[in-house]
């Protein structure tokens, strides 16, 4: 391994991560993972691309074994880019190449059955991401020809051990993500400053919190909802609308949710802008969505289930005789870093146990005709004795 | 269907989208369709929603099914988003409880399969987004297990018939591009001429491009632009880094663009505070003028494959064939996807160009002392050519001297 360029974090710690990872498949009784997920080869490697959302090309894709052998396959063109943000040495990159002028595989799929037989994983059992949250970044067609190639390797779903392997942050890591939250707290506060109810629209503050947010710093500034009034606030996760004026009505509630990221980490916010300040109506929903986000934090601390922190919140609203409130009963957030939804899911029943370091999004949301849904977030990363904010109280109203 | 109050574009755009649909699944011989991406449904119906960024999350899949028949499958949730957005009627939106939601994965099956049910769809060919350039946006586990509950079903590959109509821009979405290209690179315009020597980074000027681009009207980035300072970073789709530009003979590459109503425009340019050397310059011509003798070439019609080697024989006749990144592989279709069919590849050589169709062509030197050297541009083609979408700065752009 080699310190590159633009590598994030010391090769020191990647070696670390690569190490981990290959006890935790041997300790899976697997003999070799394949990561296709920007979430997996950018962990293990450092590989920093922003072709991942596209279907044509191949950032990067690694095999790694339990014995700690691994290779990334990639495009031709992803191999400059692979040796100036990863700590791959050049012999770790298998690539393809369509014009035939350098002797290799001329497609992926070439490319992935040349690396899975010169590193020896053609038997036994390979972990893949076939569930939880992760895509595989090939298409359905080519994985069963994959399948197919190979009859003597048993593609099994190892997508709880993926989570696993990226669940805990590195110092490194965390700072990153506080960096991340840092920018979201600009933004909505540019937000705050720009909103001007009754004369803008949810197209317009959107612009200015997302443009906020990238002169803040961030890699990329999720695409956002912003939702003004009781009635939008129904129609979870839909965009900023330019037919939609923000009222100028006090209580009115401007629902903000998105997320700065860092180093390739995110962290989602959701903000609540209200016109006026809270009125003595919407009160007991505040109330209870934060109530709600405190008892789920309660129950956040190392050797907890996941499922701990949900049926915190769901006792909680229980005991005010509002449990009919609540959005989504038996939900109260998700790991955060990878995607603004990580495992493992806080989803009642779960017994995935949390450690320290992970770092975890906090969820209430609740209805109630005075606001219609007010969801509240805060974000916090597991401590050796609970849990702390990531950067700060976030579930307060953002009055105007 | 319906004129839903966040509809982006009139309601006859997705009627004759949905009429294309319905008859591409006629052609296919199958008797319904599922479709999962953000793109299609966009496309489509118009459903939006910001829960596509989450990997978890399936916030809607659209069925088609043979004679007429649809219906958009999301949440009880999410419903009312799908009512301000999605043009299929009231009674096509089906809703059901924990669908596509973080934390109910196991009310993905069932919905789907009763759906399918009501739109009177139990057996024969079921299309999705399998094969070249397409991606299903559901886990393997629920593709396998959908399949599994649907025993008269088989899937079949219907990404191609996909394409053949999103492939072809209407009007609408052409105005919408040019507004949408015409930014990409008035953007780039703006972040240059904030351009400090000695001062600014990669990750600032990419940081100004978008403020620049969201002045001007763009409503997200798809694809974070690439920003990379200087010879030794012809590192193609690399994140910008914390490079400063510290010499004013350094290139700068920019490349993508912002997104505009869902749509992307893909462009690269070259700046810098200098002149450029005669080598600089040399170089760029040739990407230059290769964008002069391929496009020439470019009328309905014309395949695919013949404007590959037209490109390939150019760099081989400028001796540079051995530093060309692009050899066989020169462009890609962009619209709702930067990455879309028509893909300028010789292995779609058979495919000819169309009125309507919108790609990018980049004709790419990376050379080992001055860089990555190209021009990216993005084209329509028309009734009896072609048309660039991106005209603006067709030369190595010098602030305060271009």
């Amino acid at each position: 391994m080699r310190q590159s360029p633009m590598l994030e974090y010391p090769v020191s710690e990647f070696k670390d991560r690569m190490a981990g990872a290959a006890e935790k498949i041997k300790a899976a009784g697997l003999d070799c993972i394949m990561g296709s997920s920007k979430a997996m080869v950018c962990y293990l490697t450092g590989l920093r691309s922003v072709a991942w959302k596209s279907k044509l090309s191949t950032p990067g894709l690694i095999f790694l074994g339990a014995d700690g052998n691994f290779g990334v396959v990639g495009s031709f063109s992803a191999v400059d880019t692979a040796m100036y943000t990863t700590c791959l040495e050049k012999e770790d990159f298998y690539f393809f190449d369509a014009s035939g002028r350098y002797g290799v595989a001329l497609n992926y799929y070439d490319a992935l059955c040349y690396t899975l037989r010169h590193l020896g994983f053609t038997k036994g059992r390979i972990g893949c991401e076939l569930s939880g949250g992760f895509h595989l970044h090939m298409d359905i067609a080519m994985f069963n020809d994959l399948r197919r190639e190979f009859p003597g390797l048993e593609f099994v779903d190892s997508s709880e051990l993926f989570w696993d392997i990226l669940a805990v942050k590195s110092e490194a890591q965390l700072r990153n993500l506080r960096d991340a939250e840092e920018i979201n707290r600009r933004a909505a506060a540019r937000g705050l400053e720009a909103v001007r109810p009754g004369a803008m629209t949810e197209l317009e503050l959107y612009r200015e919190i997302a443009k906020a947010g990238y002169l803040a710093g961030s890699e990329h500034f999720t695409y956002m909802s912003v939702l003004a009034g009781a009635g939008r606030a129904l129609c979870a996760g839909c965009p900023a609308s330019d037919a939609v004026v923000i009222p100028d009505a006090p209580g009115t509630t401007i629902h903000v949710e998105g997320g700065a990221v860092r180093r390739e980490l995110n962290a989602p916010f959701t903000a609540n802008i209200v016109v006026g300040g809270v009125q003595p109506e919407q009160q007991p929903a505040w109330e209870l969505a934060s109530g709600m986000i405190e008892r789920a934090m309660s129950a956040v601390r190392p050797g907890a289930c996941a499922g701990d922190a949900a049926e915190a919140m769901d006792a909680f609203a229980a005991a005010q005789g509002k449990a009919g409130w609540v959005v989504q009963p038996g939900y109260a957030g998700s790991g955060i870093g990878w995607g603004r939804i990580d495992g493992p899911l806080l989803r009642a029943g779960s017994k995935f146990v949390l450690r320290p370091g992970m770092t975890l999004t906090l969820t209430a949301s609740v209805r109630h005709a005075s606001v219609g849904v007010l969801t509240l977030r805060q974000n916090v990363v597991v401590t050796d004795g609970g849990c702390c904010f990531l950067n700060g109280k976030t579930v307060e109203p953002l009055v105007v | 269907m319906r004129s839903a109050p966040t509809l982006e574009f009139p309601l006859d755009e997705y009627e004759a989208r949905m009429a294309g649909l319905f008859a591409k699944i006629e052609e296919a011989g199958c008797e319904a369709v599922l479709l999962t991406n953000e793109e299609n449904l966009r496309y489509f119906c118009d459903y939006r929603s910001a829960g596509w960024n989450s990997e978890f999350a399936y916030p809607a899949m659209l069925l088609a099914a043979r004679g007429g028949k649809a219906a958009l499958v999301t949440s009880t949730r999410q419903l009312p988003t799908a009512l301000a957005t999605c043009c299929l009627a009231e009674s096509e939106i089906l809703a059901f409880d924990g669908f596509g939601e973080p934390g109910s994965h196991e009310a993905f099956v069932p919905a789907i399969v009763s759906a399918l049910s009501r739109l009177g769809v139990t057996s024969g060919r079921l299309g999705t987004e399998t094969g070249l350039v397409a991606r299903m946006r559901i886990t393997y586990g629920d593709y396998t297990a959908l399949f599994e509950a649907l025993p008269g079903m088989q899937p079949m590959d219907f990404a191609k018939y996909i394409f053949d109509l999103r492939e072809i821009k209407s009007p609408r979405e052409i105005e919408v591009m040019r507004k949408c290209c015409g930014m990409s690179v008035d953007a780039f315009k703006a972040a240059m001429d904030k351009l400090e020597l000695g001062k600014t980074t990669e990750e600032e000027m990419y940081h100004e491009y978008v403020a620049a681009s969201f002045d001007m009207g763009a409503d997200d980035f798809e694809y974070q632009l690439i920003v990379e300072f200087g010879p030794d970073r012809p590192q193609p789709n690399c994140m910008p880094g914390a490079r400063v530009y510290e010499d004013p003979d350094w290139c700068v590459f920019a490349d993508s663009g912002p997104s505009y109503k869902g749509y992307v425009s893909d462009m690269i340019r070259i700046g810098k505070l200098n002149p450029p050397t005669k080598a600089q310059q040399d170089f760029y011509d040739i990407s230059l003028e290769c964008h002069k003798s391929c496009i020439a070439m470019v009328r309905p019609g014309a395949r695919i494959g013949d404007f590959c080697k037209a490109h390939d024989d150019f760099m081989r006749a400028h001796g540079v064939e051995d530093i060309c990144l692009t050899m066989n592989n020169s462009g890609h279709g962009v619209g709702l996807d930067v990455h879309e069919m028509p893909v300028i590849k010789s292995v779609f050589a058979d495919k000819e160009f169309k009125p309507g169709m919108v790609f990018a062509f980049e004709p790419t030197i990376i050379h080992p002392v001055e860089g990555q050297i190209v021009l990216e541009n993005n084209y329509l083609v028309t009734e009896d050519g072609c048309e660039n979408l991106t005209p603006q700065l067709q030369d190595i752009y010098v602030p305060r001297r271009s």
